[in-house]
């Protein structure tokens, strides 16, 4: 599979460019400083413009972006689902406006003194600029990574426009004009014929080329699907076979492989993380790692988590509140309801166990005091318990959001 | 996956029951559990077989999987229930996921639960769901509280403005099933007969199935239903 050691080829990187790349690929690749590169390419421009070729040429042979080396195809298929943070910046490193306002001026100033210096024949310099100018645009558009279809068109007419102008100056110029019109109408014709015969081809061509990324793209899903069963579920199948004996070890990897495979087949890709619904959902994924016991949430509403705010000091609560019924009642599930309103957030925990009497026990040796009412209390909420033996327990936290 | 309607449940006749999934394994699994408390009269893998097994004998319950090849158990749903409506469905699904709970709901399933209930408890919901009541987990009692939350808002978009808000009562016993009540507990809570709380979670199926309330639409819309 490895591919045999290529020989280092240059490269123009999206990150540190100005224009295309160029000069920081050159740098890169030859191993000196980008601004000698620049100043080098400015300098040859004065001979003629040759520096502005010299960076055409390459811009046109120079492939753009950086080379990725092979990985694993787990961490590539982490790497696409954005579960791993990549060194590669995905967006085109956008140039600061100040810089090129400087490009802009360095050029006209360079046309202005090629202009004088040099003896062009009818004033074709500045046609010349504009033409670069125009085919630039369009160059740099056409390996723009992301951009809406209508700032692609426009770039690409005003490109064009700006590379017809730059025509027409010249030939205005120079007395031609007329003669344009003849020679336009025969381009047009030509461009016509050629469309004709080449259309069909052309068509299947960009249709195959839109199947071949599609499929590139199921495919790349396939290994992605693949490394998150072999990562997850086969470790657990070991585990189990392993555990057989085991009956409630057996339940519980069941239960957290069945949480984890949920999750990743049914869930929101990117569930943020300080919500109350994740965080309750964490809540009860802990707790079912730790006990064995199933536990249920359900949540209407949401809310974001402050860091030492009230909603926080209810979700600790609420963890007291499970960890206890799994410690304590021997239920065999734990139901846990969220409901946060605009201005006010109520959960209730409850069990099915073995229950308490409240009188006789007193909440304290429960250790539900400290934990529990009084980290709610503190933040101005209130905190209930009800339990009878034999039928459960059912703990109920109410707080005032203090959201604006 | 608890099962509010689970304690009602003495049968005066077995259910007959057809099992609709795509995984062998689960079918199996869920006509051992089945056996002896409901007649198991057929079962299909896709959409076309079940329509097809349906429709040669009606059974008193369908136990109709979400995903299923052929368009999911919503096809299923589309092609037999107003023909069939005798027939009744419950829903099963690994998924919890808003989407395929309203979205089979709406279609015209009596109730909703996960493939985690145990036998009992699933024994316990087709019997209610072939008496003509429906069965809510506490999820599916969240997702429509979440769904009708709040006020309905100036502009009900319903013929009747009825559907499109919860009751005061309705709501009240949709929180206690989401808090893991079953209806019995729920009823004692409240002071009222089994039989009321049958039906206020009946009445709440009927408004989730036909109610187009503004936020019910949005709801769903953002949890890329409709």
């Amino acid at each position: 599979m490895s591919e045999p050691l290529a020989p280092p080829r240059m490269r123009r990187p999206y990150q540190g460019r100005v224009l295309a790349g160029v000069a920081a690929g050159l740098s890169e690749h030859l191993q000196v400083s980008v601004s000698t590169v620049r100043v080098a390419f400015a300098l040859l421009s004065l001979l003629g413009g040759l520096g502005v070729f010299l960076y055409a040429g390459l811009w046109i042979t120079t492939p753009a972006g950086v080379p990725d080396p092979p990985r694993p195809p787990g961490l590539e298929a982490a790497s696409r689902q954005n579960r791993r943070s990549t060194a590669e910046a995905s967006a085109l490193g956008r140039p600061q406006p100040g810089l090129l306002v400087a490009l802009a001026l360095i050029g006209i100033g360079m046309v202005m003194l090629v202009d004088r210096l040099v003896d062009t024949p009818g004033g074709a310099v500045w046609p010349l600029a504009v033409v670069t100018v125009g085919a630039g645009i369009v160059w740099r558009q056409a390996e723009s990574r992301e951009a809406s279809r209508a700032a692609i068109i426009a770039r690409v007419v005003a490109g064009v426009a700006l590379v017809a102008l730059g025509l027409v100056l010249f030939l205005a110029g120079r007395g031609e004009l007329s003669e344009l019109l003849d020679a336009l109408v025969a381009v047009l014709v030509i461009l016509a014929g050629a469309a004709i015969v080449a259309g069909p081809w052309l068509v299947r061509l960009v249709r195959d080329l839109q199947l071949e990324r599609a499929e590139r793209v199921r495919s790349q899903e396939r290994a992605d699907m693949a490394a998150h069963l072999h990562d997850s579920v086969l470790q657990t199948l070991a585990v189990i076979q392993r555990q057989a004996d085991d009956p409630e070890a057996v339940a519980r990897m069941a239960r957290s492989q069945e949480r984890d495979l949920r999750r990743w087949l049914y869930d929101e890709p990117d569930p943020a993380p300080n919500q109350v619904r994740a965080a309750l959902a964490a809540v009860a994924a802990d707790v079912e790692d730790a006990f064995g016991t199933p536990v249920e949430v359900v949540v209407v509403g949401d809310a974001e988590l402050t860091p030492g705010g009230t909603v926080e000091a209810v979700v600790a609560a609420v963890r007291e509140a499970v960890t206890n019924a799994a410690k304590h009642s021997a239920a065999n599930r734990i139901d846990v309801y969220a409901e946060i309103a605009d201005a006010t957030m109520d959960v209730f925990v409850r069990d099915r166990g073995v229950g308490f009497d409240l009188a006789a026990v007193g909440v304290d040796r429960m250790g539900v005091r400290g934990s529990i009412v009084e980290r709610v209390e503190r933040h101005g909420g209130t905190a209930s318990v009800t339990s009878t033996p034999g039928t459960g327990t059912e703990v109920h936290l109410s707080a005032r959001l203090d959201r604006p | 996956m608890s099962m509010p309607g689970a304690e009602a449940a003495t049968a005066p006749v077995r259910a007959s029951v057809v099992v609709v999934d795509d995984h062998a394994v689960f079918r199996s699994g869920v006509k051992a559990e089945l056996a002896g408390a409901v007649d198991v009269i057929g079962e299909a893998a896709d959409v076309a077989s079940a329509v097809e097994v349906i429709q040669r004998r009606p059974p008193d319950v369908v136990l109709l999987d979400v995903h299923l090849p052929g368009g999911g158990g919503v096809e299923v749903l589309r092609q037999v229930h107003s023909a069939q409506p005798e027939v009744k469905f419950l829903a099963l699904s690994v998924s919890d996921a808003a989407e395929d709970v309203v979205g089979v709901i709406r279609a015209g399933a009596r109730g909703y639960v996960t493939k985690t209930v145990t036998g009992a408890e699933l024994v316990e919901a087709i019997t209610r769901v072939a008496s003509g009541d429906a069965v809510f987990s506490p999820r599916l009692a969240g997702f429509v509280l979440d769904a009708f939350a709040g006020d309905p808002g100036a502009m009900p978009t319903s013929g009747d403005p009825d559907l499109d808000r919860l009751s005061p009562r309705e709501r009240e016993v949709l929180r206690l099933i989401a808090r893991g009540y079953t209806y019995r507990e729920v009823a004692r809570e409240l002071v009222l007969s089994v039989k009321t709380i049958e039906t206020h979670v009946s009445n709440v199926l009927r408004k989730l199935q036909l109610s187009n309330r503004n936020e019910l639409t949005r709801w769903a819309a953002a949890r890329r239903l409709v």
